[in-house]
């Protein structure tokens, strides 16, 4: 009697989990982002540069980016993208930095780590983060490009 | 030694040989006097966090009071927390064939970073020392992802040379920022003749005088440059400047210069009128 009870209470609680996994599998997606940006300087102080725009790609909304460069060749980068639908995402991007006459080009990688609405759980690493940095206005382009999920 | 120059001016259609007596000894410094250097730096306009104009000058000896053997290496230190990044300098890039080709005008006006101007003292005759009045810093295309400054020389009367040298910005660690490391071709005092020795430059990097120009709405707009902007903290002592200076030859000298720190800002207070 107790070896009945003790098999369906282990077969409930597979069939719970086996649930809880398929509902889980249903509620996550994966997007293979390529995104791009045409950025504006709205403030920045010292070494970091505020920058906001429109994104387009595989989510299409407004974006923020934080540059700061440090030393003479590198950049760290906090973005936030605002898809059209709601929500946000919030990432952090690093790499190096080299200016070239009118214009200074940047490289490196980006995280994305949450964010809001059903972006909440976002979370994607490695992506690709590259941009140009027009000197003479500060006006920025960006691309991130990479797997993420949410 | 003078008995060197002496045998070496009475056969001048050998010029070419002096290049190596220089490194064998005979040339003005190669003896035993130890090379001597002098730095100095400022800031204009000399205020924490704003875009500034960075003049710098070095001279050089020797502790005989002759002339140093002729230079070809010198590296600048420049202070931690300089801003490289807002400045406006440098909009252009100047390639180093098109100024070697044509001088200052065969680069782009946006590609100016300042000016300088250098004195020498050549290795024969009675004159004190010559200046080679224009010195002109233009951005140079970037090498290993370093900003790189190209350095135009332009002699005439009595030194002819005109002369192209790059010096690389390359990052550094602890109270400097970046080092500006420049190699110096030898400066032939005469075509073909023996190097002349370097013995004082003055030279700037900023805005200063600088006019650049860029096009508003299809009208051409004059504008002056931001400069690389001095740290928005001033260390303990001041903004420390160092340079290492390498000779023909292998001998060296260093020397080191600090800018003070700026006197605070005083806040003017405005009394409300009622």
């Amino acid at each position: 009697m107790r070896n009945r009870v003790c098999r369906a209470l282990v077969a409930g609680a597979a069939a719970v989990s086996m649930l809880a996994v398929a509902v889980s599998s249903a509620d996550a997606h994966s997007l293979n982002l390529k995104e791009s940006a045409s950025m504006h300087k709205v403030g920045g102080k010292g070494f970091t540069i505020n920058e906001s725009g429109n994104v387009s790609g595989s989510i299409k909304g407004k974006m923020s980016l934080t540059i700061t460069v440090s030393g003479l060749t590198h950049v760290t980068a906090r973005l936030t993208v605002y898809p059209s639908g709601g929500g946000s995402i919030n990432g952090t991007a690093s790499g190096s930095y080299r200016v070239a006459g009118a214009v200074a080009h940047f490289s490196g990688t980006a995280n994305l780590k949450g964010g809001s609405g059903k972006y909440k759980k976002a979370s994607g690493s490695g992506l690709k983060f590259s941009g140009v940095v027009h000197r003479g206005s500060d006006a920025v382009s960006v691309s991130v490009s990479g797997n993420f999920s949410y | 030694m003078n008995a060197c120059i002496r045998s070496v001016r009475s056969i001048r259609g050998v010029w070419a040989v002096l290049g190596t007596l220089a490194i064998c000894g005979c040339l003005p410094g190669a003896a035993a006097a130890a090379n001597t250097a002098s730095l100095h730096a400022s800031f204009s306009p000399d205020r924490l966090g704003a875009g500034t104009t960075i003049a710098f000058g070095f001279e050089l000896g020797t502790t005989e009071n002759v002339p140093p053997p002729p230079l070809v290496k010198a590296v600048i230190r420049m202070p931690a927390g300089m801003n490289y990044t807002t400045t406006t300098l440098g909009l252009a890039i100047c390639e180093p064939g098109a100024l070697q080709a044509k001088g200052a005008a065969g680069c782009p006006t946006n590609s100016r970073l300042g000016t300088g101007s250098a004195f020498v003292e050549v290795p024969f005759g009675k004159e004190s020392g010559h200046e080679l009045p224009e010195i002109q810093a233009f951005m140079g295309p970037p090498h290993n992802g370093n900003l790189v400054v190209l350095f135009y020389a332009n002699g005439q009367e009595p030194v002819f040379a005109q002369l192209v040298f790059s010096g690389e910005l390359v990052p550094s660690t602890g109270a400097f920022g970046a080092n500006l490391d420049t190699s110096i071709p030898l400066i032939p005092s005469v075509p073909n003749g023996p190097p002349v020795s370097i013995v004082k430059v003055e030279t700037t990097i900023g805005p200063g005088k600088l006019v650049y120009t860029k096009h508003v709405k299809g009208r051409l707009v004059h504008f002056h440059p931001l400069g690389i902007s001095v740290p928005s903290r001033c260390p303990k002592g001041g903004f420390p400047f160092s340079a290492e200076f390498q000779f023909l030859g292998g001998s060296t000298a260093q020397a080191s210069a600090t800018v003070p720190c700026p006197p605070p800002v005083k806040h003017v207070k405005h009394r409300r009128h009622r």
